[in-house]
């Protein structure tokens, strides 16, 4: 089963999206800031990651631009979520090398959809 | 917000996955009322960084169809979801628009999401042309449908800010009441508008019209000097209102709400200017706006309530901070709770002394041990102390040697404290008088608002719709004036 790597500080939503996520059959591996997400990613090579923005010690801008350079990690598929729908958000997201974007509150099916594309993207 | 709506939402798969079907109405009840509660705060944070003057405009420019395609992509769902259809109807050379994309796409959604809400197995319709009307190019989005409609009535109290068409309305369609006025805000502060036309039981059109070159919101010229002064002498017998605020548009909105009571008003756009007119023109109330640039509104206040001749003009604050107890404090009106801190009473009066003492200190307290107690307080600090057993007695003391302060008790016999300021506050010159409040008793609000007897009234401008607001103030500037409504 696919191996999802959510990075997310907040507590309860990280809670939330994992669980909903492992009941969908994700195996959930959890980092709670930008740096930690990169170290995780290159030790553990996810499927996918779903990136928090706004996250303590490296924010997500940060973490993607990093992990999309490395050639380990580079082709990991990211989806960027940011707290609301701030205008130029979604282009600074695929700027920083993000494949998607999504808004907080997460609208689960919405995500779930998001998810299943890019895991199924031939490489 | 989140946990609400996320925890719900998980909740409902999960008993769904155990069978226990019976629990899922009143999870979905949670749901909706987490989300409908999420966009009402969302709203009355939009709307509030509106009425600040907060809310920025960021203006790019981008190609009108593939906008338009997008916002049609992104409303498909919800335009199917009552069994409507979309028609688009884009008109040739669209071309480029200058606006700020995030809120015109904000205001079209809400357009397009309120005909769908309104609108059962019918037509929704996106209408899109470019025209030029005295010597501008606009873009127009019209947005029909062949829905309920909207009655004459209804569509009065449309743009108004916490009203749907009616009760009943939001009760059956949901929604805020907020996001035609968000909307409608936001056009207006790209140099455009939406207006409305309906026919009830026919459908209803709404059309926003934005200058395509992005114009931000022109400030009215201001007047020729010559017509200004003329502007400022007031017809014989009607009372003139002194409106202190920098917004040309509050002014001009005040000015015809003003001109339909009958009353004269003149407009000042600083606190330095509002200062200079209220000396000259002795108005018979002044309206004050709380925030301005250079003086803001609480200074020109202090200002006011210093001048002898000043002072007795009420003054109604509008703001839209929540700072009664501000105004308290600038009423000068200190007050002190019993038993008496000697350090604190001393530190507190000295800022009071006049020039040479011994200075007149009037003392208001019908008991006679703790008026003694507080003479001699008040003579070794180099006051000169005046006796008073009640309110009455006070009034005369004052009419015959005008005190530089006055400590006052507000529990006492045949007048108290309280009658004691409003009779005071009526008499010219001697509102000025700085007045201690001495206490028994904790000061409730509601006291504390008798008390600050130098403001009339501070009236919340986000608290009210534009309409609600001119009333209120119509209200109060009535009050001031001593006549009804």
């Amino acid at each position: 089963m696919a191996k999802i790597l959510l990075v997310e500080d907040n507590e309860m939503n990280r809670d939330m999206l994992g669980r909903r996520l492992q009941r969908r059959g994700f195996e959930v591996l959890i980092a709670v800031d930008g740096a930690e997400a990169v170290a995780m990613a290159e030790r553990e090579g996810p499927d996918l990651i779903l990136m928090d923005m706004s996250l303590p010690v490296m924010d997500g801008w940060e973490a993607t631009r990093r992990l999309k350079t490395a050639p380990e990690t580079g082709a990991i598929p990211v989806i960027a979520l940011t707290a609301h729908a701030m205008s130029g958000d979604r282009e600074k997201a695929i700027e920083a090398g993000c494949d998607d974007y999504d808004t907080k509150p997460i609208e689960f099916t919405r995500l779930l959809g998001k998810i299943e594309t890019l895991l199924n993207r031939p490489e | 917000m989140n946990a609400i709506i996320g925890y719900s939402e998980m909740l409902m798969e999960e008993v769904e996955d155990l069978g226990q079907d019976d629990f899922i109405p009143d999870l979905k009840k949670i749901h909706t009322a987490g989300k409908h509660l999420l966009s009402l705060i969302n709203d009355v944070l939009d709307l509030s960084k509106i009425e600040a003057g907060k809310m920025d405009l960021h203006f790019e420019s981008f190609e009108v169809t593939a906008m338009i395609d997008d916002v049609a992509a992104t409303i498909a769902p919800l335009v199917a979801q009552k069994g409507n259809r979309l028609e688009l109807r884009r008109a040739e050379g669209l071309g480029v628009l200058r606006a700020d994309l995030t809120k015109l796409r904000q205001a079209l959604f809400n357009l397009l999401g309120n005909a769908c809400k309104f609108t059962e197995n019918g037509v929704v319709t996106l209408s899109v042309a470019r025209e030029k009307t005295e010597g501008t190019d606009w873009l127009r989005f019209d947005v029909s449908d062949t829905g309920i409609g909207i009655s004459p009535e209804q569509i009065q109290k449309l743009f108004q800010a916490f009203s749907q068409a009616d009760a009943a309305t939001a009760q059956k369609y949901g929604g805020t009441g907020l996001g035609l006025v968000i909307s409608r805000r936001f056009c207006q502060m790209m140099g455009g508008d939406i207006t409305v036309e309906s026919t009830p039981g026919q459908g209803s059109t709404f059309t926003i019209r934005l200058p395509a070159g992005g114009v931000r919101k022109p400030a009215p010229t201001p007047p020729a000097a010559e017509k200004r002064v003329e502007a400022l002498m007031p017809p014989e017998g009607v009372p003139t209102v002194l409106v202190i605020d920098d917004d040309p548009a509050a002014r001009e909105l005040m000015q015809r709400f003003l001109a339909q009571q009958g009353l004269h008003m003149v407009g000042a756009a600083s606190g330095e200017e509002g200062l200079r007119l209220a000396r000259e023109l002795r108005p018979a109330v002044i309206l004050l706006d709380a925030l301005m640039p250079g003086i803001d509104g609480w200074a020109v206040l202090t200002a006011l309530k210093a001048d002898p001749e000043l002072c007795p003009i009420p003054v109604i604050m509008a703001t839209i901070l929540d700072e009664p107890q501000l105004g308290f404090a600038l009423g000068a009106t200190e007050y002190l709770t019993k038993p008496i801190d000697r350090p604190y009473l001393a530190r507190l009066l000295k800022k009071y002394r006049c020039a040479h003492p011994p200075c007149p200190v009037l003392v208001v307290e019908d008991q006679p041990d703790q008026r003694a107690l507080m003479r001699r307080m008040l003579e070794q600090d180099g006051w000169a102390v005046i006796e008073a057993e009640n309110g009455r007695v006070a009034l005369e003391r004052v009419a015959e040697n005008l005190p530089e302060l006055i400590v006052l008790d507000l529990m006492m016999p045949e007048m108290d404290g309280f009658e004691f300021l409003e009779a005071l506050r009526r008499q010219e010159g001697r509102c000025a008088i700085p007045i201690v409040v001495v206490t028994a008793k904790d000061l409730g609000a509601e006291d504390r608002e008798r008390l600050n007897g130098y403001v009339r009234t501070i009236v919340q401008k986000g608290a009210y719709g534009r309409d609600e607001l001119l009333r209120e103030l119509g209200d109060r500037i009535a009050d001031c004036l001593g006549r009804g409504t």
